[in-house]
């Protein structure tokens, strides 16, 4: 596509529909004004700025229906308090130095909400609504990689900003990689890095593995990173099975993998998938001969679980048990006003958009490209996991990794959401990352900032 | 409309009865669900996107045309044909993997991938129509729903390589119209009102000529007898028809709109995502045209606005959007077996026999 003029095709259309009802029939064409002028429109339009009127409007894009609009309720309450602490003051806004507490570069923060039901389609006309028709300056969200490729795409195309929120697969940043889109979520590369040295630790050496892994994009890349890292640690692998996507038995899988004499069995499925695997595995009383490892853990997985889950090793990004002041800083406030304890991926949802906000204030501007810029090697040590760096290479943000454990029936809490201890904060870059040629980076080619 | 103030006299009382003859006649011509299809494309945007309050957008209007070419396909079959396939995802997805593949390897001009589309979805449908048409009712439901199904794993897992699995497909490249017309081109003065840029005249024209089409199927010989097998096959078999032909026929046509709708939605999302092969869009699709009303042209386009506009609107201010969506579906079809469209044709007639009651 080739922006041939200074006017989006939303301005264009905006107009026209209005012209339309009033009845004028001399508008103005396509070449000439018609977008509004806005604050500080020192640059260009491009994709929604400048911005009308004193509010800058953000999407909230999440799945309120579909299998994980529990995630998705959670990133909901910590986006919403994202926005309430960028206008009143609070949480990290008062920690952060490029950040008031009084609105985002003079402009008060408004937002709008969606819903993926959990798929890439709905979510990708979700985002659509939001930039045509609210405005909005940058959106975020996204539960699923597909989700969170198909709404980067979108934001590419339209030069609207992205903030991933809880996005695992390597594409993401790899080869589906956009300007318009950040991550602050590591991926199945780096989870397969932070895991390989702390399990072969706990278990031994020259152990023999097998892995069951969900038969689609995102249990692909695990299962791949898993065998590179784990082979590389002195492993070996005996076999490597996949499962169909969605499947609610795994006892023949599981049996085979029993009477494969593996000594670890790697269980590479999410959400619901990963709470039957893991169920039906402890059921059979396969951790009786074999120790068990699920890569990626998430909360309603292990909600679902229950106490199947002891003793299960897997990686998180961040945990509200953390000892350190960020960490209690944003516990603190989301319990103050939800009454609960937020989810790693609320974190995600909840640092997006302050980072997307410091980075316009530190620009002092909306206009994308400039925006882009300041989140470009940007390093941030208060978020809760330790010092990081927004890469400009990919666009992938290089950060510890928690390893963790399942705890016993007894030990978890679900009201605080505790399921799992932390084992290790695998630092960055000791323990994990990747440079920009290799891993996921080397496929990765950003695309235009729009002021080329 | 003209008002009648006065108290008709008799001579007026003919005229109007005159002037309904004469209006039943225009009805009747297929030149005029041509023409209201044309007023369609030039009213319905500029009312939906300046609505007070909720009011749509651009690009949920190029979807509102895209999906309601897939509906008009759709109907074909369940509605004139009385056939209720449950995998129509097939060739909806499947022609927008086509078209998006296309236009990565090879070109991305808009109406190519639109014939790349069209083509697929063709093809599949006569294999699949093969398959499945052996057999009558819910086993042809059933089995559609398996091949929609297995077209999805294919898709998610094997394929994985060539369509990006889970991730969908992300490197579609739509190029100009005819290699020199950009899509984002937008017109100048009353042109730009009415049409808006060339990709509203692209959506809005395949979704004026599916209409045509299918009018024009409908109102043939042919499509009589899709209807007389919906009504009752045994009898159009002792006609000594060959059934089995029609029905293939019926198929492929319907597969044959869902392909150029796949192609479109390409042009439109420059994304194909996994679920489109999901039995939940097949789901969609009969839902849809089901509220709008079966059996009529602009039955399934009520329905794709209805259905849209609350799967795009509502959501984004009810989190219960699908409550909403259950709701007013299991509303229209306990009270109004005919759908939207049902309602809108009683509300025609009442208006009618006011009208009747007012000469006698």
């Amino acid at each position: 596509m080739t922006e041939n003029n200074t006017q989006s095709r939303r301005d264009v259309l905006k107009t026209a529909g209005g012209a339309g009802m009033v009845g004028i029939a001399g508008l103005a064409g396509c070449l000439e004004g018609g977008g509004g002028g806005g604050g500080d429109s020192e640059y260009p339009s491009l994709g929604n700025y400048p911005i009308e009127g004193d509010t800058a409007t953000i999407g909230f894009n999440v799945p309120q229906t579909g299998p994980y609009q529990e995630e998705g309720a959670d990133e909901l309450r910590a986006y919403e308090l994202a926005a309430d602490h960028l206008n009143n003051g609070g949480g990290w806004v008062d920690m952060w130095d490029d950040l008031s507490g009084d609105g985002v570069n003079g402009y008060e923060i408004d937002y709008v909400t969606g819903d993926t039901a959990t798929d890439a389609d709905t979510a990708r006309e979700s985002a659509s609504r939001m930039i045509e028709r609210d405005d909005v300056i940058m959106f975020g969200g996204g539960s699923s990689s597909a989700t969170a490729i198909a709404q980067q795409g979108l934001a590419q195309q339209e030069k609207v900003l992205y903030m991933c929120c809880l996005t695992h697969s390597n594409d993401t940043t790899g080869g589906d990689c956009v300007r318009y889109g950040f991550r602050e979520m590591f991926n199945a590369y780096m989870t397969g890095q932070a895991l390989a040295p702390i399990v072969k630790e706990e278990f031994g050496d020259g152990l023999d593995f097998y892995q069951l892994y969900a038969d689609y994009t995102w249990g692909q890349t695990v299962e791949q990173s898993i065998r590179d890292f784990f082979e590389d640690a002195g492993w070996n692998e005996i076999d490597s099975v996949p499962t169909p996507l969605g499947s609610d038995d795994y006892s023949t899988f599981l049996q085979d993998a029993r009477d494969s004499g593996a000594d670890v069995l790697f269980l590479d499925h999410y959400g619901l998938d990963g709470s039957n695997s893991v169920s039906q595995a402890v059921d059979q009383g396969i951790n009786e001969d074999m120790e068990i490892v699920v890569p990626l853990y998430n909360v309603p997985m292990a909600a679902g679980a229950g106490g199947s889950i002891e003793g299960v090793f897997g990686t998180d990004g961040w945990d509200a048990n953390l000892d350190n002041e960020p960490t209690q800083v944003f516990a603190e406030s989301f319990e103050e006003e939800y009454d609960s304890t937020p989810s790693s991926p609320a974190r995600l949802a909840y640092s997006g958009t302050l980072n997307y906000a410091a980075a316009v204030e530190r620009a002092g501007t909306f206009y994308p490209p400039e925006v882009i810029r300041e989140l470009e090697g940007h390093e941030w040590s208060n978020g809760g996991i330790g010092d990081e760096i927004m890469r400009e290479c990919d666009h992938q943000t290089m950060r510890d990794i928690l390893v963790v454990r399942g705890l016993s029936e007894s030990e978890q809490d679900p009201d605080s959401g505790r399921y799992w201890e932390v084992v290790e904060q695998s630092s960055y870059p000791d323990a994990v990352g990747y440079d920009c040629e290799n891993g996921p980076a080397a496929e990765c080619e950003l695309g235009e900032y729009g002021d080329e | 409309m003209s008002e009648q103030t006065e108290t008709p006299t008799s001579a007026e009382s003919a005229d109007a009865a005159g002037l309904f003859d004469r209006w039943d006649a225009l009805r009747e011509r297929e030149s005029f669900s041509i023409l209201g299809a044309i007023a369609f494309v030039v009213v319905f945007p500029m009312i939906f996107t300046n609505l007070p309050a909720y009011n749509g957008y651009m690009s949920l209007v190029e979807l509102i045309y895209i999906w309601a070419i897939f509906a008009i396909g759709f109907d074909l079959l369940l509605g004139y044909t009385g056939l209720l396939s449950f995998g129509h995802a097939v060739f909806w997805g499947g022609s927008a993997y086509a078209a998006g593949l296309f236009s990565a390897n090879f070109y991305g001009e808009p109406l190519l991938m639109v014939l790349v589309a069209t083509a697929t979805a063709v093809v599949l449908a006569l294999i699949i129509g093969v398959l499945s048409l052996r057999r009558g009712g819910i086993y042809f439901a059933i089995l559609t729903l398996a091949f929609g199904q297995m077209m999805y794993f294919l898709a998610l897992g094997p394929l994985g390589g060539i369509t990006g699995g889970e991730d969908g497909f992300t490197g579609v490249s739509v190029e100009p119209l005819l290699g020199v017309i950009g899509l984002d081109q937008g017109f100048a003065g009353v042109l730009g009102t009415v049409f808006h840029d060339i990709s509203y005249v692209l959506f809005a024209g395949f979704f004026v000529l599916a209409v045509a089409v299918a009018v024009r199927i409908v109102r043939s010989p042919y499509g009589t007898i899709f209807q007389a097998i919906a009504e009752n096959e045994q009898r159009v078999r002792f006609l000594g028809l060959n059934v089995w032909r029609y029905k293939i026929t019926a198929f492929v046509l319907s597969g044959a709109f869902a392909g150029v709708a796949g192609g479109l939605h390409t042009i439109h999302a420059q994304y194909v995502a996994v679920g489109s092969l999901f039995w939940i869009t097949s789901g969609d699709i009969v839902i849809i045209t089901v509220l709008g009303g079966i059996g009529s042209v602009f039955g399934p386009v009520a329905g794709t606005v209805a259905f849209l506009y609350i799967e795009n609107i509502v959501s984004g201010e009810i989190a219960f959007w699908l409550l909403v969506l259950g709701t007013l579906f299991v509303t229209v079809v306990w009270l109004f077996p005919a759908g939207i469209w049902g309602i809108v044709s009683s509300a025609r007639s009442t208006v009618r026999e006011q009208l009747s009651e007012d000469d006698s």
